[in-house]
């Protein structure tokens, strides 16, 4: 936002008004040979006169600022103005229009300041608040700068806003279960195979290649032969994750309100990405049902996690379609290692995103579903959550509307037992240990004895 | 509707102060209603009817050209149906008038100043205060002077009255003329 163009200052109906009232009324005066009517249009002339004497001469110049233009849910951000205010200037106000989901210091988003006198710069500031992840136009606003007795108002042009970038705020999530079937180089991860790591494997004798600080001592002298500590391997895992943006299920009132599916969602992938970054395994993101965002291969490292924090601040649920989407999720889940974890965030109400964790369930891999969708809409919705949902233009349209999603849940209900048939654990999202409990169970099958068939 | 225009609309959210200024609107021109039926020797029924008519439109569109014209009719009215003051005393009501005419154009014209929900600063609610206050002040000593001059009763001349009516239709249209928007570089015309 930068200096605007030149814009006079121009007189205000008020001033109008002491103009024609004062000659209107004296003229009746003087016609009329009236005393009393002098009286009664006296203070407009003087209103009048000392108007056009106190009237600014110069136009001021205003630089408007808002930032930072990247903050988490729930930050701060600051709009400020700074004007240069010529002599006569007197009262300044500023009025920024309302986004959504950014809280504006006051909430009428209206700041007004009185220019001491002989003061020649003044600074208007608002205090904005994010309150849910994503893209906005902020700081959108009307200035205008009056000279005594609002005679003379100087207003630019609309100020121009900037493009606010929320991320998401993570939900706490820590587990305490490793990852199956870890295949990376290095990391935290039980590998099934033996190396150097630090889990205990067996004791085992000597061999040609082993490292002598590897040699037990104790069991050797108990023994005729050196015996060493056998070790598993760490190794870290590809996490997949898989976000579901095709629907925005429930109204959503920002951080630390009500919930919509894709806010469960977004601050649940942002809390797994850090947890298992922070962990050492490597994450890839693809969100369906959102144009221009690109997947994200599996990577580590702290500056990932802020590739994918950028990538859920530009989710603009379903405008994608599914069709639109397909040969380029397609082409990321190609190349998805085949011993990831994919973990697929959905609401169940998307069939494309439930296709997704069923094609990747009978590759091999193991999937995860965690349901999304808000608890109010499981139920009978009520006409907030129905809009939020579906466009209601008239009244009867409601029980249609609750009749459609009753059919949808049931439909989702199928598609959800189908999943489970099929091997795939589908688990809600509960924050700490949300995963603990299946990430267990799928090591626990995993290293199970199985039939193979030779 | 835009979202500015949709919050610059918010009567909800307008605040006391705005409130008070219309009912400053009001009480000014309830005085000037007041003044001139206590001025007029003949009732004015159908014409305060009017005139409230006109006032609660001020006040609900307190920057809208109806304010100027509730001034207009109020002059109007008071040439028609208050006879000419012969004496000092004359002069009270004519001043009440004068008080609420000041009060209904400053409270509106404050008004259009600060938007709905603004919290008006203490030195911009001063300096409105003071400059009113000024006015007011010359408006009861012009009406100590005029009180004088009724006394003393000067005869009229009709070079006078010319020269009046030529002075206030000269100052008007040099009013006009030096309320346009300025050219050249200080003065910001575009």
């Amino acid at each position: 936002m930068g200096p605007h163009e030149v814009t006079p200052w121009r007189a205000t109906a008020a001033h109008h008004r002491a103009l024609v009232a004062a000659p209107a009324t004296l003229l009746l005066a003087a016609l009329g040979r009236r005393l009393d009517l002098v009286l009664i249009g006296l203070p407009f002339l003087l209103i009048a006169a000392w108007s056009l004497w106190a009237r600014p001469n110069q136009t001021p110049e205003v630089d408007a600022h808002l930032g930072p233009t990247v903050v988490h849910e729930g930050q701060s951000l600051e709009w400020s103005a700074t004007l240069t205010t010529p002599p006569g200037t007197e009262d300044l106000v500023a009025l920024l229009a309302p986004c959504d989901h950014i809280v504006t210091q006051p909430d009428s988003g209206g700041l007004a300041h009185a220019v001491p006198a002989g003061d020649t710069r003044a600074r208007l500031t608002a205090r904005l608040t994010a309150t849910r992840w994503g893209e906005r136009d902020a700081g959108l606003g009307l200035l205008s700068a009056t000279s005594p007795f609002g005679a003379f108002r100087w207003a630019p042009p609309q100020l121009s806003g900037a493009r606010i970038r929320v991320l998401p705020e993570k939900d706490p999530f820590t587990t305490r279960v490793g990852m199956p079937h870890p295949q990376g180089i290095v990391g935290l991860n039980r590998s099934a195979r033996r190396g150097d790591g630090t889990d205990f494997a067996a004791v085992r004798a000597y061999g040609p290649g082993d490292r002598l600080r590897r040699i037990n001592w104790r069991v050797s002298t108990r023994s005729t032969t050196l015996q060493v500590t056998a070790t598993h391997a760490d190794e870290d895992t590809s996490v997949q994750i898989v976000l579901d943006a095709f629907h925005d299920i429930g109204a959503s009132a920002g951080l630390g309100g009500t919930r919509s599916s894709l806010d469960t969602g977004v601050r649940a992938t942002a809390a797994l990405t850090e947890h298992y970054l922070r962990a050492g395994e490597r994450v890839g993101l693809l969100v369906l049902g959102t144009a221009r965002l690109r997947p994200l291969a599996a990577a580590a490292g702290p500056r990932h996690l802020r590739r994918v924090l950028d990538s859920l601040a530009m989710i603009r649920p379903g405008t994608a379609q599914p069709a639109q989407d397909t040969p380029r999720v397609d082409h990321h889940l190609a190349k998805v290692s085949n011993a990831s974890v994919v973990i697929v965030l959905t609401p169940g109400v998307s069939d494309r995103a439930l296709d997704v964790a069923l094609r990747l369930g009978n590759r091999g891999l193991t999937v995860v579903v965690i349901d999304t969708l808000p608890p109010v809409a499981r139920g009978v919705l009520g006409l907030a959550e129905l809009t939020a949902i579906t466009p209601i233009v008239e009244h009867r349209e409601i029980r249609a509307a609750q009749l459609a999603w009753r059919l949808r849940l049931l439909e989702r209900a199928h598609h959800l037992n189908h999943l489970l048939a099929t091997g795939i654990p589908v688990i809600e999202w509960s924050g700490p240990g949300s995963l603990d409990e299946t990430l267990r169970q799928v090591d626990r099958r995993a290293r199970a004895p199985r039939l193979a068939r030779r | 509707m835009s979202p500015l225009g949709r919050r610059l609309d918010a009567g909800a959210g307008e605040g006391a102060r705005r409130f008070a200024l219309r009912g400053g609107i009001l009480l000014g021109s309830c005085v000037m209603g007041a003044a001139m039926a206590l001025a007029s020797p003949l009732p004015i029924v159908p014409a305060l009817v009017v005139l409230g008519v006109i006032a609660i439109s001020a006040v609900l569109l307190p920057d809208s050209p109806v304010v100027l014209v509730l001034l207009l009719m109020i002059s109007a009215t008071w040439v028609i149906v208050v006879p000419r003051p012969e004496r000092a005393a004359d002069l009270v009501l004519p001043l009440l008038a004068a008080l609420g005419a000041l009060a209904v154009h400053l409270c509106a014209a404050a008004w259009s100043v600060w938007p709905p929900g603004t919290v008006v600063p203490r030195l911009g609610r001063l300096r409105w205060w003071r400059r009113s206050g000024v006015v007011a002040l010359a408006v009861v000593s012009a009406t100590a002077l005029a009180g004088a001059l009724i006394g003393a009763a000067p005869s009229g001349h009709r070079l006078l009255s010319l020269l009046a009516i030529t002075g206030v239709c000269t100052a008007a249209l040099a009013g006009y003329r030096w309320s346009g928007p300025r050219n050249g570089p200080e003065g910001g015309a575009q």
